[in-house]
């Protein structure tokens, strides 16, 4: 133990006295910071890691936003179309007789729209089944389906008013594939509007594309 | 030296990131809801929807007609103020649950919930383009938040409606209207149904 305390003296007796004892050892050879080579790694990592980080945050979050609908598939009226796996046809489109026994406003008209779907498979029909449809103006104005009690469904027979079928009650089922089906809808438009009507039609997972119906004058 | 010089560039671009921090526009002035002003009586354009409000009333018990039977709503230490006014959507079908009443002090009251949504012209019914609503908006606000309020019709839903139009209306009850209003308070009023105006 002593001849510890000894050694440690002698350390301090050098020619620098005192500052020789805290004097750092040599670095070796592994400790040395890293030459060019080393510092070319480091580059190239972040070149290649960061646009990485940036592509995969950008398709990550691209996966969980859909494109909007913004092509429109347009289609005079009788024509048939495909989409989202099944055939369409716009069978009619017009405003009905005017009601007394509905609250229809002054200057506005029940327009109602009539379109077959024909499913090509069983993946189709539970495709289509929530389809939306709607009319826009030239002004880009856009209707949904009118309020219940405003249309009148029973004059064309009670059909189904979206794309499915209509099972035992008021059950809805989808169309069953191969099957031509007709369905009838109706919105409320002012009568200003009636001339200038497109009919659209959308169903999820079909984006980009929708229909775009244009109804013959008169219907 | 360069130490202190150092210290004084790192200090100057601190400045710096925070003055560009605070120069970025928040949310609210990026995606806020662009306001067209106006008063009582008079057909307000949004550029979204159009509106005129005709009427304000108050009172402390109002009556609400059923099927059956008419029942009342009584405010105890509040007073209801009931808008009426017409409302026509320009481009598609939205609701307006935003719509608020703004008291002089800065303080917000939505449409009170305490009233059926089939009388609430800005609540559950959507209007569709075009065809124009008249209906009521009624409010439940403490008596002395009247004098000064503004009414703020905003389209889009509560948490939605980036950039909507919004119509900010002076209703014109300063502090002699207000205690006209608020003498006239027993009288209950009757609320109708929303209907096409």
């Amino acid at each position: 133990m002593e001849g510890e305390l000894r050694g440690g003296g002698r350390r301090a007796a050098g020619p620098l006295g005192g500052a020789a004892g805290t004097r750092r050892p040599a670095r070796s050879g592994r400790h040395r910071r890293p030459g060019r080579r080393g510092d070319l790694f480091y580059v190239l990592g972040l070149v290649v890691l960061v646009p990485l980080t940036v592509v995969l945050e950008y398709t990550l979050e691209m996966r969980t936003v859909r494109p909007p609908m913004h092509e429109a598939v347009s289609v005079e009226q009788g024509a048939k179309v495909t989409y989202a796996g099944a055939v369409w046809r716009l069978l009619g489109a017009r405003p009905g007789e005017p009601r007394e026994d509905a609250r229809v406003p002054r200057d506005a008209v029940v327009y109602y729209v009539g379109i077959s779907i024909t499913p090509r498979d069983r993946a189709a029909s539970r495709r289509i089944e929530s389809c939306q449809v709607r009319v826009v103006d030239d002004e880009g104005r856009t209707w949904t389906s009118a309020p219940f009690g405003v249309p009148d469904f029973e004059r064309f027979g009670n059909p189904p008013t979206g794309c499915y079928a209509t099972g035992e009650g008021f059950s809805r089922e989808p169309i069953e594939p191969g099957r031509t089906q007709a369905m009838v809808t109706a919105f409320l438009v002012p009568e200003e509007a009636v001339q200038a009507l497109r009919v659209q039609v959308l169903v999820d997972g079909a984006e980009p594309r929708y229909l775009e119906f244009r109804p013959r004058a008169g219907g | 030296m360069r130490r202190l010089l150092g210290i004084l560039i790192g200090l100057l671009m601190l400045l710096a990131i925070g003055t560009a921090h605070r120069l970025v526009p928040d949310d609210e002035r990026r995606m806020g809801s662009i306001t067209t002003s106006g008063r009582l009586g008079e057909r307000m354009d949004t550029g979204g929807f159009t509106i005129t409000v005709e009427q304000v009333e108050v009172a402390r018990r109002l009556t609400v007609p059923g099927l059956t039977s008419t029942r009342s709503l009584v405010t105890e230490d509040g007073v209801w103020v009931v808008v009426t006014a017409t409302l026509v959507e320009g481009w598609e079908a939205s609701s307006y649950t935003r719509t608020r009443l703004v008291a002089r002090d800065g303080t917000s009251y939505l449409a009170s919930a305490r009233v059926p949504s089939d009388v609430q012209l800005t609540s559950g019914l959507l209007a569709e383009p075009g065809i124009p609503r008249r209906g009521m908006v009624v409010f439940e606000i403490p008596p002395d938040r009247l004098a000064g309020a503004v009414l703020r019709v905003v389209r889009g839903d509560v948490g939605g409606g980036r950039l909507a139009p919004e119509a900010v209306i002076e209703l014109g009850i300063d502090e002699s209207a207000a205690r006209r209003l608020l003498d006239r308070a027993s009288t209950p009023l009757e609320l109708r149904p929303v209907d096409y105006g």
